[in-house]
């Protein structure tokens, strides 16, 4: 099998969206933000090591990250935030891949909690096709806090076999709260590191 | 190393393949020797040589040290749904030495007591390390590769078998450099895999970086250049673009010297369609990886070609 340059496909989601904003009752708004960890990428994956910085260093000989076996499938999303609780924010989210041949299955996983039309929780496409792939969806929560959509990746190349790559979308729903046992510093020997102002 | 840890998303620090695979790089990284760039990649992807031996020895690594030939990757809610890949499979999709599918299925043919094909070899981990581990294979002027492994894998163990391994993934170039490999993926401007330049020698023309296979650390997305430096001094590198190159503005044209494995120089201006460097070079050989520089923003859409001069 010929794999291609990074390539997004159309799907046929875009349609389910019309009826679907009708039935919505949530508002827009959202603040992307993702997992605390170095070389967070902005676009909503889960960061990682294992996962590629989608940040090039120039300065670097070695400008990304090791990255873990996995689909050649990339995902981007235009979601920037500001989301309120019993609010609704449409987002899209779209996939690249670099296959000339196979098919790809996207599944969506919300976490409780987190609210998405349409329902629908998986989506096939066929790799040969050229069209660009787009999932419309609606988020939204009546309750604060963060929620992850988990994104599931599947493809199964001409040769028949499957690899996965697992994507997460962030989702904070009202204002970020402080996570205070990460915040809160530790001596080696368990008692609360006492932190002063530093005075010149 | 980081491991994904999300509950009900990407659990691996279940995935004991997972772990075994990222901790093969830190092997390569603080006891052998790894040049690899980095990046997403997967098994069918044509990629840089050196992101496919650091990729293919490590999944490989993961088959070895668990006596598992499936590689597992678990995911999902309650890690419920999972993915693997058979190491020990020969039929790999795009194989050759840009090929980590090759690579682990050469690595771990020639470690497990099973024979399939063309593996008639039962070696198990011992030699692999030894040639990993040794101060040839570290110091190699070509880099981490392949071709770098076989060449003094071979010195240490000439009757191993792995040519017959080598010919099942289309891989025939010979050396550390792969001299006279003949499979290019589909893409003409990778062979051969270093074009060589000659210090005060005539300018090195058509050198291509190609997005044929993909971007950033895809086969073709980088040209390799060797030299030797015969007299130490000041030597002065140009690279320039093509003045037939059809893209629609200069590329944004960066490079790298590195001197067994360690970069000695690099030039990474965004200057369009030119890159300049002087650097004092000791005599030893060298290495050049010249690419053109593109944002993850912003990837490259069309190839680039450009000429090398070097002189002192």
């Amino acid at each position: 099998m010929c794999v291609e340059g990074w390539r997004a496909i159309r799907g046929g989601s875009r349609r389910l969206l019309p009826p679907l904003f009708m039935l919505l009752v949530m508002a827009c708004g959202g603040a992307l933000k993702s997992v605390d960890a170095p070389g967070a990428p902005p676009d909503g994956q889960l960061p990682s090591a294992l996962i590629a910085a989608d940040v090039q260093s120039r300065g670097a000989d070695k400008p990304w990250p090791y990255a873990k076996s996995g689909a050649a499938v990339r995902f981007f999303h235009d979601y920037r935030g500001g989301a309120q609780p019993g609010e609704t924010t449409l987002v899209t989210l779209s996939f690249a891949e670099r296959y000339a041949a196979g098919e790809l299955i996207i599944r969506l996983e919300p976490m409780a909690g987190l609210q998405m039309s349409p329902g629908q929780r998986q989506y096939a496409y066929d790799l040969s096709a050229e069209d660009l792939m787009e999932i419309g969806l609606a988020l939204g929560a009546p309750v604060a806090g963060k929620y992850y959509l988990n994104i599931f990746a599947s493809v199964t190349d001409a040769a028949g076999s499957m690899q996965s790559r697992v994507f997460a979308l962030g989702f904070q729903v009202g204002e970020a709260v402080e996570d205070r046992a990460r915040s809160s510093q530790k001596s080696t020997d368990g008692d609360a590191v006492i932190v002063l102002p530093i005075i010149e | 190393m980081y491991i994904l840890g999300a509950a009900d998303s990407d659990t691996d620090e279940y995935d004991r393949h997972v772990v075994i695979h990222e901790w093969g790089h830190y092997f390569e990284d603080k006891l052998s020797r790894s040049d690899s760039i980095g990046g997403d990649h997967s098994g069918s992807d044509r990629l840089d040589l050196r992101v496919a031996f650091g990729e293919g020895w490590g999944n490989a690594l993961s088959a070895m040290i668990t006596d598992d030939r499936y590689y597992r990757d678990s995911y999902g809610s309650a890690q419920s749904n999972g993915f693997a890949v058979d190491i020990e499979k020969n039929q790999a999709v795009n194989r050759g030495w840009f090929n980590e599918s090759s690579v682990q299925s050469i690595l771990y043919d020639l470690y497990n007591a099973d024979s399939d094909g063309a593996d008639q070899s039962t070696l198990g981990l011992g030699p692999i390390y030894r040639t990993l581990v040794s101060a040839t294979y570290r110091n190699t002027p070509w880099l981490t590769s392949i071709f770098s492994f076989v060449e003094e894998f071979k010195t240490q163990q000439p009757n191993s078998g792995i040519e017959a391994l080598l010919a099942a993934q289309g891989i025939d170039g010979v050396g550390g450099d792969g001299a006279g490999e003949t499979h290019n993926g589909g893409i003409a401007s990778v062979l051969p895999v270093y074009r060589r330049a000659t210090v005060n020698g005539a300018s090195l023309s058509g050198l291509c970086a190609v997005i044929e296979a993909g971007s950033r650390n895809k086969l073709g997305n980088r040209v390799f250049v060797s030299f030797k430096v015969l007299s130490a001094g000041a030597h002065n590198f140009v690279v320039t673009q093509s003045p037939d190159e059809t893209a629609a503005t200069s590329a944004d044209i960066d490079f790298y010297i590195y001197r067994r494995g360690v970069v000695v120089a690099h030039a990474l201006s965004a200057a369009a369609g030119e890159e300049r460097a002087t650097e004092n070079l000791a005599v030893d050989d060298y290495v050049m990886a010249i690419y053109a520089f593109e944002k993850d923003d912003n990837p490259l859409t069309a190839n680039t070609c450009f000429d090398l001069q070097i002189s002192r």
